[in-house]
C-alpha cells in the first residue's frame, strides 16, 4: 500500500505547480498561494478513494472552493487591516465571480494543451484569430480540406477530453 | 461535394471559419443529416468555452506548447515537495476517521484510489515506517505507528475512548497466521494511552494488528495491506 506520505507527494509533484500557477492568477501572494495548493493537496487526499475522473480538474475545483471561502471570509471580517485573506483578491476586489472565470481559464487551457498540437493550431487559427479556411490554410501550409478535417476532429477531441476533465458543458 | 466531406465541415462551421458559400451549403446539408445536427447540438457550447481564455493568451498557447515540446527533451527536476505539507499530513492523518466495522473494506478502497494516484512513485523503495488509524462508532480511536527495526518492529500506539477496566493488550498477526504480544497495560480511567510496543515480527510479515481486552476479546482490528 502507498504511504500517505508518497500518495500526498505524488499529487504535489505532478499538480503542484499548474496549481500554484492557478492560485497566483488570482491571488499575487506567493505565501498564500502556497497555503492554498497545500489546503488542497490535503484535501484531495482525505477524499481520494471517492475521486472519479480527472483528479487535475478535480483539484483546481477544490483550490477554487477554497479561495472562494477565504474571500467570505475576508467579507465577514472587513476590519482585520493586513489580513492575508484580503489580499488573495486580485486588485479591484473583484471576488468569487472572477475565481470562476479564471478557474474556466485554466481548465480550457489545461484542455487546449492536452490536444495534439495539429489540431490545437487549427483551432487556434479559426477560432481565435478568426481566420477561415482558406487564411489558416495558407498561413499552416496545409491544404483547406486538411485544415476543415482538423477542425472536426479538435473540436470532437475536444469535447472528449472536457467530458473526461469533467467540465460543465 | 461528397457527404463525407459535408460531414467534416462542422467543425470549421462551429468555429466560424467557412466562407458564406460553404456555410450555406453546411446548412443546407444540416436540413437533411439529423446526425450532424445532434452533434452540432452538442458542442454548441464549445465557443462560448473557449472564449474564456483570451486570444493573445490561446495564440501564446500554441507558441509555449511548443517551446514546452523542446524543454521536454530536458525533463525539469520536480519541485521538492515542502515539508511544511508533510508535517500538516502527519497532523491531520490522526484525525483521519473511518468507520470501524468497514476499516478494512475503507483501507481496501483507499489502497485501490490512492494506488492510482501514486503512480509511479510506487516503484521507489517504500519507507520505514508506515501508520494507520481506526476509530468505532463507540468513539474508540487507535493510530498505531510500524516503524522497522533490524530486531522486528516497534509499534507505537495512541488510542483514546479505550475500555477504562482491565488489562488491555495489543497483538500482531504475521502474515502465516502465527500470533505474537507486542505489549499490555492496565487500562487508565480517561480511556487514554501512549505506548510503544515491540514485536520480533518484520514489518513486512505484519498482517494485522489487533487490541483485546481483559476477557480477550479483539475491540480493535488493524487490517494492515500487504505492501
Amino acid at each position: 500500500m502507498p504511504l500517505d506520505e508518497d500518495v500526498v507527494a505524488a499529487i504535489y509533484r505532478d499538480h503542484g505547480t499548474a496549481l500554484k500557477r492557478f492560485v497566483l492568477s488570482v491571488s499575487r501572494d506567493p505565501q498564500l498561494a502556497d497555503d492554498v495548493v497545500q489546503e488542497t493537496v490535503l484535501r484531495v487526499w482525505q477524499q481520494a478513494p471517492q475521486i472519479t475522473g480527472s483528479l487535475r480538474s478535480y483539484l483546481f475545483r477544490t483550490a477554487r472552493n477554497i479561495m472562494i471561502d477565504n474571500y467570505r471570509k475576508a467579507q465577514r471580517r472587513p476590519q482585520e487591516a493586513g489580513d492575508r485573506d484580503v489580499q488573495a483578491l486580485p486588485e479591484g476586489g473583484v471576488g468569487a465571480g472572477r475565481i470562476d472565470e479564471l478557474l474556466n481559464k485554466v481548465l480550457m487551457e489545461e484542455a487546449l494543451l492536452r490536444l495534439s498540437a495539429e489540431h490545437r493550431e487549427v483551432l487556434v487559427a479559426l477560432h481565435y484569430r478568426r481566420y477561415t479556411v482558406q487564411e489558416a490554410s495558407a498561413q499552416l501550409k496545409i491544404p483547406s480540406g486538411t485544415v476543415k478535417s482538423r477542425a472536426f476532429y479538435a473540436v470532437r477531441a475536444l469535447r472528449t477530453i472536457l467530458d473526461e476533465m469533467g467540465v460543465q458543458q | 461535394m461528397n457527404g463525407t466531406e459535408l460531414h467534416h465541415f462542422l467543425g470549421a462551421y462551429l468555429l466560424g471559419g467557412l466562407e458564406p458559400a460553404e456555410a450555406a451549403a453546411f446548412e443546407q446539408h444540416l436540413a437533411v443529416c439529423a446526425h450532424c445536427r445532434q452533434e452540432l447540438d452538442e458542442l454548441a457550447t464549445l465557443p462560448a468555452l473557449l472564449d474564456a481564455i483570451p486570444v493573445s493568451d490561446a495564440v501564446a498557447l500554441t507558441a509555449a506548447a511548443a517551446a514546452a515540446r523542446d524543454r521536454a527533451l530536458v525533463p525539469p527536476e520536480p519541485e521538492p515537495v515542502p515539508s511544511r505539507l508533510l508535517d500538516e499530513l502527519a497532523a491531520r492523518r490522526r484525525k483521519v476517521r473511518r468507520r470501524w466495522t468497514s476499516a478494512v473494506a475503507a483501507a481496501a478502497a483507499a489502497c485501490l484510489g490512492l494506488g492510482i494516484l501514486a503512480g509511479p512513485l510506487l516503484n521507489q523503495p517504500a519507507k520505514p515506517d508506515a501508520s494507520y488509524s481506526v476509530a468505532a462508532s463507540s468513539g474508540l480511536e487507535v493510530t498505531v505507528g510500524l516503524v522497522k527495526k533490524t530486531w522486528g518492529t516497534e509499534l507505537a500506539v495512541d488510542g483514546r475512548s479505550l475500555p477504562v477496566a482491565g488489562t488491555l493488550s495489543l497483538w500482531v498477526k504475521d502474515r502465516d497466521g502465527g500470533v505474537d504480544r507486542a505489549c499490555a497495560w492496565t487500562a487508565t480511567p480517561t480511556g487514554r494511552v501512549r505506548i510503544t510496543g515491540a514485536t520480533p515480527v518484520q514489518l513486512a510479515r505484519i498482517a494485522s494488528v489487533e487490541m483485546r481486552d481483559e476477557q480477550q476479546q479483539t475491540v480493535a482490528v488493524i487490517a494492515v495491506p500487504q505492501g
